[in-house]
């Protein structure tokens, strides 16, 4: 049996059956809550029963579940201020959830805590041409910013692949990156201002309209801060015009290490294309055979370049890049003849990961950054382990952006796969901190890689973030236990610990 | 250039004052020292921790130490034929690349190219505490921890000692071409929140006296075809005109008090006496105006919040006197009440005994 926690057809990585914590259902919660809770919200907002607040068990990280202590719902901001201070006055934890498609369980709920999700609140308030911003409620999905602006002539650049699905308020806490964001830059990029509710119930307004505000930049803070340190009530986002022409160029490659090379190539030539993606073969084959984009079967890599801009620039950059990805040993090049041909070919690469999950029951997703030089050395790291862990990879990456996501696919009823699984995506997010990158580049860390953040920073750093999250959130009700391991966990693991990012096993033979 | 590591002798000054509760006043250069209010305590210089640690054109990202002078970084980059997306202002010529992150002042690309705090990857910094922490990295898309090194952009250096950083590059564009329109403000400022809604390779634009210059930057015919739709007359050697703008050299910054408003692009101006010089597309005004009294300065701040922005006061042509410098004792807009509280909490976290540069952005801070 598999459901989906998406609408749209999004394979949740491993099966549901995997639900070890599912309890008999007790009151997890505390008495005097339910109570306050009834007089802020409507009945219809609170969902207490165990049929009812199973969907929220968990988010696209769905190996990892846990039945919430009591889902709500709120509507109105008077709502919703209600019920942060039930939960302060009653000192119950509390989980936001935007569309639940985070990939590091950061939504993940509490045994004994509240989920708030913040779906309702998906009204686009104001779009305004002149200063091109649109002003919008969390629970609005990142498409559809870009849908009603459409007649304008603008749109909202960062497009990450769940678009259709995933909420402009999960996108701020997780800094959400997409396929554009090489030229256009991450969530925090392209937001300008942003309306905070605090677990105190103050509430701040960062930035708005202008380009900058004084005092701290609380607004870049905010942004990939996965719900730690206050609840994201408004966003106003900056609009771009959109390109006159888009063109999008396919080279296939015989070998992979060469595509990578020709990434290097095409962003020291001086173009930095609109996005710059690759996908190995296995990629290519889950893809094509999912949405029939047209991809050679037959190449060991494909590298997707888009080029943006006013027709001659974009005429005069197609000829340079199909030039250096010839150079590379590109043997084949193709390009988007109109936006049909070139929203197919974006279609493969955007459902990469749900047609990867056709292959193998399951699959695990990462999402370490490396500098673009590492390319090679990750990717030949990234095979061996595979074979020694005996578990296929499909590889999908924001190569311009150094940006992997190596999918592990294994089958989660048979025996020890799941865990080789996590112990194989461990050791890879570690060779990227050892190449100088980072474990990762815009799923955030959640719950799922609080083990590898103890190798990414010293336990000095880790305790400036405590004290960081402190400021926002004294009695830590707010997401606790998330995106920041605490300072045992770190020393339980042991021997684990670097810092400057130099692993003490830094050998690919180790693994 | 000066290639000196000077973090140890950093790292323990700072842990020095911690431990004795005494003020430091962080300084590079000194090239925007006006900008603050006069930060308590003894002077710590930062210049002579300085040099590149790390530039590969290939990746597009670039180390320094804080005290490296930008001129510097600005021709190695040049001659890779990168830059800095940021284009940092180094008034007096001067400037370091610590100075620029403190302050985060972006140049005249700003809009299109993005801002001191965007271009920034990664950090080491020495906390309040004395202890040398390292957030981000030199990737360009990271996620793992709070975005502390953001955080210290524009935090005129009360949260930590910036020791060193990496930002994102940019190429440097093929072909840039620079054109001059006569027109008033007001048809100035249509044309610009025109433009700045068309798909059109803009790269800077600044309306000074009745001339709007706009900059293009992009392909050859690209731009061409561009600046040819627009009209005007192309201006040469216009490279040195936007230095001037940017490092505030052009004549415009001479003479009396200077005020920046930071609005919308499509905000109207403000109706207040005196001479205005327009960059980013209109969200960045320069106000020249012998407006000083208590009043005026109040309308002043008063009307950019109702525009939808902020101000801060660059310069005073006069002395400013009396109860018009308790006005400024902000030198910025003023915080909320519950921005303040935040403030302090997040000053609190990374300097509990307020030994880093206090008072130099904020009284409280
Ligand atoms: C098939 C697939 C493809 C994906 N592709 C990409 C991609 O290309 N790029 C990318 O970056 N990500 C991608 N993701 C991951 C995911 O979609 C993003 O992380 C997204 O930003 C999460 O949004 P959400 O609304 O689903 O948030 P949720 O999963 O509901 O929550 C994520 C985090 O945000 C917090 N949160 C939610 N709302 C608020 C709020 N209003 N205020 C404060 N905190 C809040 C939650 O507490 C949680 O920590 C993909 C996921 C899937 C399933």
């Amino acid at each position: 049996m598999r459901t989906s926690v998406l609408q749209y057809g999004i394979t949740p990585f491993c099966s549901p059956e995997i639900d070890l914590r599912l309890k008999p259902d007790p009151e997890t919660i505390s008495t005097e809550l339910l109570p306050i809770l009834k007089s802020v919200l409507p009945r219809s907002s609170i969902l207490s029963r165990r049929a009812a607040k199973k969907p929220y068990e968990t988010d696209g990280l769905t190996a990892i579940r846990q039945m919430p202590g009591i889902v709500v719902l709120p509507e109105t901001q008077k709502q919703l201020k209600g019920v942060l201070s039930a939960c302060r006055a009653t000192n119950t934890p509390l989980v936001l959830r935007g569309a639940g498609t985070g990939l590091s369980g950061g939504a993940r709920p509490l045994e004994e805590g509240v989920l708030l999700v913040m779906s309702k609140f998906n009204r686009i308030l104001e779009i305004d041409q002149d200063n091109c911003t649109a002003r919008v409620e969390p629970g609005v999905r990142n498409l559809a910013i870009s849908e009603a602006c459409a007649k304008h002539g603008l749109y909202y650049a960062p497009d990450p692949s769940s678009q259709i699905a995933c909420s402009i308020g999960g996108n701020i806490a997780e800094n959400a990156g997409g396929v554009h964001c090489l030229k256009y830059g991450l969530t925090v990029h392209n937001v300008i201002g942003l309306k905070i509710l605090t677990i105190d119930g103050d509430q701040l307004e960062l930035g708005g309209k202008a380009f900058d505000s004084p005092g701290f930049d609380l607004l870049a803070l905010f942004c990939g801060s996965e719900g730690m340190l206050g609840v994201v009530t408004e966003i106003t986002v900056r609009l771009l015009p959109i390109p006159s022409v888009k063109r999008l160029l396919l080279g296939a490659f015989s070998d992979i290490e060469r595509a990578g090379d020709s990434v290097g190539g095409i962003i020291s030539a001086g173009i930095i294309p609109a996005g710059l993606e690759m996908m190995d073969k296995l990629a290519v084959q889950a893809a094509e055979e999912f949405v029939h984009a047209g991809y050679p079967l037959d190449a060991a890599a494909i590298l997707l370049c888009e080029l943006d801009g006013s027709a001659e620039d974009v005429e005069a950059e197609s000829a340079e890049v199909r030039q250096l990805m010839q150079h590379h040993g590109a043997y084949e090049i193709r390009e988007s003849k109109d936006e049909i041909e070139r929203e197919l070919m974006w279609k493969g690469r955007k459902s990469a990961f749900p047609a990867v999950g056709r292959i193998q029951p399951d699959y695990y997703c990462m999402d370490g950054t490396i500098p673009r030089s590492a390319l090679g050395r990750v990717l030949g790291v990234i095979g061996a382990l595979s074979e020694k862990y005996n578990l296929q990879v499909a590889n999908v990456f924001h190569a311009g952006d150094g940006n992997l996501h190596p999918l592990i696919l294994y089958n989660a009823s048979i025996d020890g796969q799941l865990q080789a699984a996590e112990e194989m995506g461990g050791k890879i997010l570690e060779y990227c901190v050892a190449v100088g990158g980072t474990i990762t580049g815009e799923h955030g860390v959640g719950i799922e890689k609080l083990d590898q953040m103890c190798v990414q920073f010293s336990s000095e750093e880790l305790t400036q973030f405590f004290s960081l999250k402190k400021a926002f959130d004294s009695e830590s009700l707010m997401n606790p236990g998330k995106a920041i391991p605490t300072l045992n966990r770190c020393s339980e693991l042991g021997g684990m610990h670097v810092h400057e990012g130099v692993l003490p096993f830094p050998e690919l033979d180790r693994f | 250039m000066l290639d000196s590591d000077d973090s140890l002798r950093l790292i323990s000054a700072v842990g020095y004052a911690y431990a004795n509760k005494q003020g430091l006043s962080l300084c590079g250069s000194g090239s925007k020292n006006f900008l603050g209010g006069k930060a308590q305590g003894d002077i710590l210089s930062l210049t002579e921790h300085s040099g590149i640690i790390d530039y590969q054109p290939g990746e597009l990202v670039l180390t320094a130490r804080a005290g490296t002078r930008l001129d510097a970084i600005v021709a190695l980059l040049k001659d890779n034929g990168q830059q800095l997306p940021f284009d940092p202002p180094g008034y007096g010529g001067q400037g370091t690349f610590g100075g620029a992150l403190a302050t985060g002042l972006s140049g005249p690309a700003r809009v299109w190219q993005g801002s001191a705090r965007d271009a920034v990857l990664g950090m080491r910094i020495v906390n309040g505490l004395g202890q040398h922490l390292n957030f981000g990295g030199q990737v360009l898309k990271n996620v793992a921890g709070y975005d502390v090194s953001r955080l210290m952009v524009g935090a005129f250096g009360t949260l930590g000692l910036v020791l060193s950083a990496s930002v994102r590059l940019l190429p440097l564009p093929a072909y840039t071409r620079t054109v001059r329109l006569e027109m008033n403000m007001r048809q100035a400022h249509a044309l610009t929140v025109k433009l700045l809604r068309s798909p059109v390779p803009l790269s800077a634009t600044c309306l000074v006296e009745n001339s709007l210059y706009l900059r293009f930057s992009g392909s050859e015919a690209g731009v061409s075809t561009a600046a040819n739709q627009t009209g005007g007359e192309t201006v040469p050697g216009a490279e040195y005109f936007w230095d001037q703008i940017r490092d505030h050299k052009h004549a415009f910054f001479t003479g009396e008090g200077l005020w920046r408003f930071s609005l919308p692009p499509a905000a109207d101006y403000p109706e207040i006496g005196g001479e205005w010089l327009t960059e980013w597309a209109g969200a960045q005004r320069w106000l020249k105006t012998g407006a000083s009294s208590k009043k005026e300065v109040q309308m002043m701040f008063d009307s950019a919040e109702a525009l939808g922005g902020h101000l801060v006061y660059y310069r005073s042509g006069k002395q400013l006197s009396g109860p018009t410098e308790n006005i400024l004792l902000h030198r910025f807009s003023s915080l909320s009440p519950a921005l303040v509280k935040y403030h302090q909490n997040l000053k609190q976290a990374f300097d509990p005994a307020g030994i880093l540069n206090a008072g130099h952005m904020h009284p409280d801070i």
